[in-house]
C-alpha cells in the first residue's frame, strides 16, 4: 500500500456528532471565566502598582524625616556644647551654680573664675569689675 | 440563509446570537479536525473551543478581505500546531513503544500519535501542508490560498515533508 495511503487509513476516525447547544453553553461559560480571570488579574496588578507606589513615598517620607534627621540629633559624637535649647538651659545654669558653690567650700575663687572661664559662662563674667 | 460574512456584520453591531450561528454553522468542521489530531474527544472539544473564544475577539476586527472559511483555517492550523508543540514530550513517550508484531501478511497500522508526533517536528511551511493535506485531503491549490502560497509551493513542501516522514517513520514500521 503506498505510504500516504497507510498514514490516510491511520488518521481514520469515527466521529460521533457534538451538541451544538451543549458546546455553545459551555463555550459562553469558559468565555465568562477568561474574562473574569482577565479582570481580577487587572485589579490585582492596579493593587500592586498602588500599593508600590504608596510604600515607595511613605518610605523616603520616613527616610527622609524621622531617620536621617533624629539620627544626627540623637546619636551624634561630635562634642556640641554650644548648643543648648531654651528648656534644658536653665538647667546648665543650676550645674554651674552648684559646681561653683562646690569649688568654694575649698575658698579658692580663681578656680571657680577658672571653671567658669573653661566653660565660657557668659552670665559669670562682669569683664569691667574684672578689669577692675 | 444569511452568509458568513453577513452573520459576521451583525455580530460587530452587538448581535450575540450572529456569532452563536457561525459556531453551530462551522462547529462539525472544526470539531472533526481536532478529532483527527487529538488522542480523544474531550481535547478535541476543548481545542475547538479555544478556536471559536479565539474568533470572538478577533472577529470584532474582521476586515472582510478574505472568507471567513480561510480566516477559520488560519485559527485551527495556529491552535493544532500549538498543541502539537505542547503536547511532543507526550507523544514522545510513545514513540519507544514497539507496534505489536504482526503475524498476517498485513501490513502494521501506524499510530495516530506516532504520526502527529513527528509532523510536530516538520519545519513550519511542510508541517501546515502535511497537516492539512492529511487531515482534510484538500487540494493543494486550495492549501495555497489558505496559507498564503502558490499551488507549487504547497506541493514541494508536502513532498518534502512526507519524505522526512517515511524516513522516522521507517525505523520504527516496516514501510
Amino acid at each position: 500500500m503506498k505510504f500516504e495511503d497507510r498514514l490516510q487509513n491511520a488518521l481514520k476516525t469515527e466521529v460521533s456528532t457534538i451538541d451544538e447547544g451543549k458546546f455553545i453553553g459551555r463555550m459562553h461559560a469558559a468565555q465568562h471565566q477568561l474574562d473574569l480571570k482577565r479582570t481580577r488579574f487587572q485589579s490585582s496588578m492596579i493593587t500592586a502598582a498602588f500599593l508600590l507606589i504608596f510604600g515607595w513615598a511613605s518610605y523616603s517620607q520616613l527616610n527622609d524625616s524621622i531617620f536621617n534627621t533624629q539620627f544626627v540629633e540623637y546619636y551624634s559624637y561630635e562634642d556640641n556644647y554650644e548648643y543648648f535649647s531654651e528648656i534644658d538651659s536653665s538647667d546648665y545654669d543650676m550645674y554651674i551654680a552648684d559646681m561653683a558653690l562646690y569649688l568654694l567650700d575649698d575658698d579658692d575663687v580663681w578656680a571657680i573664675l577658672e571653671f567658669f572661664e573653661e566653660e565660657e559662662y557668659e552670665y559669670a563674667f562682669n569683664e569691667k569689675e574684672i578689669k577692675l | 440563509m444569511k452568509s458568513d460574512h453577513e452573520l459576521i456584520r451583525l455580530f460587530q453591531k452587538g448581535d450575540q446570537s450572529a456569532f452563536d450561528e457561525l459556531v453551530k454553522r462551522h462547529l462539525d468542521s472544526v470539531y472533526r479536525f481536532f478529532v483527527r489530531i487529538t488522542i480523544d474527544e474531550m481535547e478535541a472539544e476543548d481545542l475547538s473551543q479555544s478556536v471559536f473564544i479565539k474568533l470572538f475577539k478577533s472577529l470584532k476586527n474582521f476586515r472582510f478581505k478574505a472568507e471567513f472559511t480561510t480566516y477559520l483555517y488560519r485559527a485551527k492550523i495556529n491552535t493544532a500546531n500549538s498543541y502539537l508543540t505542547r503536547n511532543k514530550w507526550r507523544n514522545f513517550l510513545h514513540l519507544d513503544q514497539v507496534p505489536e508484531q504482526s503475524f498476517s501478511h498485513e501490513e502494521p497500522r501506524i499510530s495516530k500519535s506516532d504520526i502527529w508526533a513527528h509532523v510536530a517536528k516538520l519545519p513550519g511551511k511542510q508541517r501546515n501542508v502535511v497537516m492539512m493535506r492529511l487531515n482534510q485531503q484538500l487540494p493543494f491549490k486550495e492549501i495555497g490560498l489558505m496559507l498564503d502560497m502558490s499551488e507549487g509551493t504547497a506541493k514541494v513542501n508536502y513532498h518534502h515533508g512526507i519524505n522526512k516522514l517515511r524516513g522516522w517513520l521507517k525505523d520504527i514500521y516496516e514501510i
